[in-house]
C-alpha cells in the first residue's frame, strides 16, 4: 500500500506526463493529514505556464482504488508567476495549507 | 451531432454541461457552492485539470504529441468557456450560443446561423476523447 507520500509522488508524476507543460509540483501539506486517515485529500499544487492565472481554484478527485491509490486528492494549478507571487507573501494559500520544501519535478 | 439541429444547440448543451462539471468538481475541492452561484467561467481553468487526471489513468494513453493535446485540450476548454453570453471576453468577441449579437459594423448576428468554426474544428480533432472523459468524469462524481 502507497503512503501518502507516495501517492502524491506518483499523482504528480501522472499530471506531468499526461501535460507536460507542468514543470514542478508542490505537495501542499493541510492540518490534521495522518497517516491512516483515507478521507482527507492529498493536496498537490502544480506550476504551469499554460493555465490561466486565476488564484487558488481548488479541484477535487476521488481516490482510485483499482490503481492502488487509496486516497483522494486536491489539485490546484497556477502559473510560475502566481508561484512567485505564493513564494514572496501576496498571495496566500488557504488557512493550514503549506508548502512541501521539496518539490517533485519530472526526473526527480 | 443531430444534423437537423443549428450547431448553437448542441454546444450550448456541451458549455452547460462543461460548466456543471467543472463546478461539481470545484465542489469536490472544498469550495462551498454558494461561491459558485455567480459566474459561468469554469470550463477554461477547471476542465483541462479534469480531462488531465483521467487521462493519466485511462487505458488508452492520448497521443505520443501530448504538450499539442493538451495545448488543443486547454484552447477547446477556453473555446466553449466564451459560448457563455456573459463570459467577458475581453471586448473582442461577441460571439456566443444564446443570444444575437452585432458586429463592429451593427449587422446583427443570430447564433443559429453561425458556423462556430473554432470550437467545430477543435471537435473534429480531439472530440471523441473529450467526450469520453467528459462521460466517464461526470460518471465517477455519481459513484
Amino acid at each position: 500500500m502507497l503512503s501518502r507520500e507516495e501517492t502524491a509522488v506518483v499523482l504528480a508524476k501522472a499530471h506531468m506526463d499526461v501535460d507536460p507543460s507542468i514543470t514542478i509540483v508542490y505537495r501542499i501539506h493541510v492540518e490534521d493529514e495522518r497517516e491512516d486517515d483515507f478521507a482527507t485529500p492529498i493536496h498537490l499544487l502544480e506550476v504551469t505556464e499554460m493555465t490561466p492565472e486565476a488564484g487558488i481554484v481548488p479541484v477535487g478527485f476521488g481516490a482510485r482504488k483499482r490503481d492502488g491509490l487509496l486516497y483522494p486528492s486536491v489539485v490546484v494549478q497556477i502559473t510560475p508567476g502566481e508561484l512567485e507571487r505564493i513564494q514572496g507573501g501576496s498571495l496566500a494559500l488557504p488557512g493550514g495549507w503549506r508548502l512541501d520544501d521539496r518539490p517533485i519535478r519530472p526526473g526527480n | 451531432m443531430r444534423e437537423d439541429l443549428p450547431k448553437c444547440e448542441h454546444l450550448h448543451l456541451l458549455q452547460m454541461a462543461c460548466e456543471k462539471l467543472g463546478k461539481a468538481y470545484r465542489c469536490r475541492g472544498g469550495t462551498p457552492p454558494s461561491a459558485l452561484r455567480t459566474s459561468h467561467a469554469y470550463v477554461a481553468k477547471v476542465l483541462p485539470q479534469i480531462v488531465a487526471e483521467y487521462a493519466a489513468w485511462a487505458t488508452k494513453r492520448p497521443p505520443v504529441h501530448r504538450s499539442r493535446w493538451m495545448s488543443s485540450v486547454r484552447q477547446l476548454a477556453g473555446e466553449i468557456e466564451v459560448l457563455a453570453p456573459s463570459v467577458e471576453r475581453e471586448g473582442s468577441r461577441e460571439d456566443n450560443c444564446e443570444y444575437p449579437w452585432r458586429n463592429g459594423t451593427g449587422a446583427v448576428h443570430a447564433p443559429c446561423d453561425e458556423a462556430f468554426g473554432g470550437v467545430i474544428g477543435l471537435l473534429a480533432d480531439i472530440g471523441p476523447i473529450f467526450h469520453k472523459v467528459l462521460r466517464v468524469a461526470a460518471t465517477d462524481l455519481a459513484q
